[in-house]
């Protein structure tokens, strides 16, 4: 499944340098699209705003069919507030931008999944497919706005996967 | 890139999207589609004579044919089968509401509501999408125009690109001039106009128009419930897997068979209306063997998949 968690991190980060290439972040030290992987990076990153966070939660594994098929769920959240009494004003137009940036990224739902390793990525066999699930959620913490996006992510088991 | 195949897992889809071609009536001709060397067109450039008519939901082939066994001996025990009856059909919701897509619905005649104003001629350097009209004239952008001839007494299909209607009997219809430009389906919305020039937001279905043909404002469109007339279109429903993979149906004669409204709650006092609409595939001879079929069923796997 590690393969599918890093086509989708990959595709999303990829898409959204396209859609808007000036939603970076510094990560380590190195600016890159503003996509974050909670589980890869220290906790206190979660407190970002204009970053979309990626939270990997609950998986499930159908075997139904001829491949066993993994769908891991994927919390997406992103964050809009006011440092400044100017800042607070714009907070629903920055959501509003980050709503349809998200879209963009999530369209169209497939990528081909890669293998990444030490010495770069190779592609594999299958491609990775997602769908958006129920509500985009959003909850007012004082001066900040916070969006939470849920996807599946959907992932046939190749060869060698685990 | 692994030399090894991969399990043919059953095809995942996302979308299904429907194309549609008009069928020349009087020969009962279709437009060729070669799946092996155009299966793969590209999604929103379907190959030369085919209308793109957008996504439709709840996509389902369905096969009428019926295989029986014939029974012989004492006791009696199956040697061979037959098929008693033949046929297909599809049943579909259609989630777009044009032209097109309206009047296959209807299945029946649908007709253009053509305003008041005179039918305008066409001058000289007329293109598939840009129209030179008579002056003046009060054409403005965003308007429908159909054109097509004036209707002089003939008989048999009428309709340029596309036949709109059959006329048997002259009579019925002989003093209504503007009877062709109602039924026709050589129709387009209006982008912009510069003096006599009227340009198109798509190609007429009948391409250049002729010199006879005229332009009518259209203001709306009916569907009638009766009649006697049958639209007939060649159909292609092709379902794009999340694999790269490609599931297509071609059915090369098409009539509507039934249609309903289905309407769902959008959101409070809210309701979505959509047309679904089931239709019945008539025969053609396949010229590779002279055998009579109703429909095609295309596969095109993604790659490296086990055969």
């Amino acid at each position: 499944m590690q393969s599918a968690k890093d086509t989708f991190y990959i595709a999303l980060r990829d898409r959204l340098a396209k859609v808007n290439a000036t939603r970076t972040t510094t990560v380590r030290g190195q600016t890159r699209p503003a996509v974050v992987v909670d589980e890869n990076e220290i906790p206190d990153r979660e407190a970002d705003q204009g970053v979309f966070h990626l939270k990997w939660g609950q998986r499930t594994t159908d075997r139904s069919g001829a491949l066993p098929l993994d769908i891991l769920e994927c919390e997406i959240s992103y964050s809009a507030r006011g440092g400044d009494a100017l800042s607070v004003l714009a907070r629903g137009r920055q959501m509003d931008a980050m709503d349809a940036e998200l879209s963009a990224m999530l369209h169209p739902p497939l990528a081909q999944k890669m293998q990444f390793d030490a010495t770069g990525s190779s592609p594999m066999q299958t491609n990775i497919f997602w769908c958006e699930e129920g509500q985009r959620a959003l909850t007012v913490k004082d001066d900040t706005l916070t969006r939470v996006v849920r996807v599946a992510v959907m992932s046939y088991r190749e060869g060698g996967e685990r | 890139m692994s030399s090894t195949t991969l399990a043919a897992c059953a095809p995942v889809f996302l979308r299904v999207r429907a194309y549609f071609a008009p069928v020349l009536r009087s020969d009962e001709m279709t437009v060729p589609f070669d799946v092996a060397t155009q299966g793969r067109f590209d999604w929103n450039t379907p190959p030369a004579g085919w209308i793109d008519a957008g996504d439709v939901a709840k996509f389902t082939p369905q096969s009428e044919t019926v295989v029986e066994a014939v029974r012989t001996g004492t006791p009696a025990s199956a040697r061979t089968q037959v098929r008693k009856q033949r046929g297909a059909s599809a049943e579909f919701v259609l989630l777009e509401w044009g032209k097109l897509q309206a009047a296959l619905h209807s299945g029946s005649q649908h007709i253009n509501l053509l305003s008041n104003d005179e039918a305008l001629a066409l001058t000289d350097g007329n293109t598939a999408t840009t129209l030179h009209v008579a002056t003046p004239h009060n054409i403005i952008a965003g308007d429908m125009v159909a054109v097509d001839m004036d209707y002089k007494g003939e008989t048999g299909f009428v309709g340029s690109g596309a036949a709109g209607s059959y006329v048997s009997d002259t009579s019925v219809v002989s003093t209504d001039v503007h009877y062709v430009r109602r039924v026709t389906f050589n129709v387009a919305r209006v982008t912009s106009v510069d003096g006599a020039t009227v340009q198109l937001a798509s190609p007429l279905l009948a391409g250049v128009p002729t010199a006879e043909m005229k332009v009518s404002r259209v203001v709306g469109f009916t569907a009638r419930e009766g009649g006697d007339f049958f639209q007939e279109w060649s159909a292609l429903f092709v379902a794009e897997g999340v694999q790269g993979d490609r599931l297509i149906f071609h059915y090369p004669r098409m009539q509507t068979a039934e249609s309903s409204c289905a309407r769902s709650v959008l959101r409070g006092p809210f309701e979505q209306w959509q047309m679904q609409m089931q239709m019945r595939a008539l025969p053609v001879t396949d010229v590779v063997d002279g055998e009579e079929v109703f429909c095609y069923r295309s596969y095109l796997p993604a790659p490296m998949r086990r055969m």
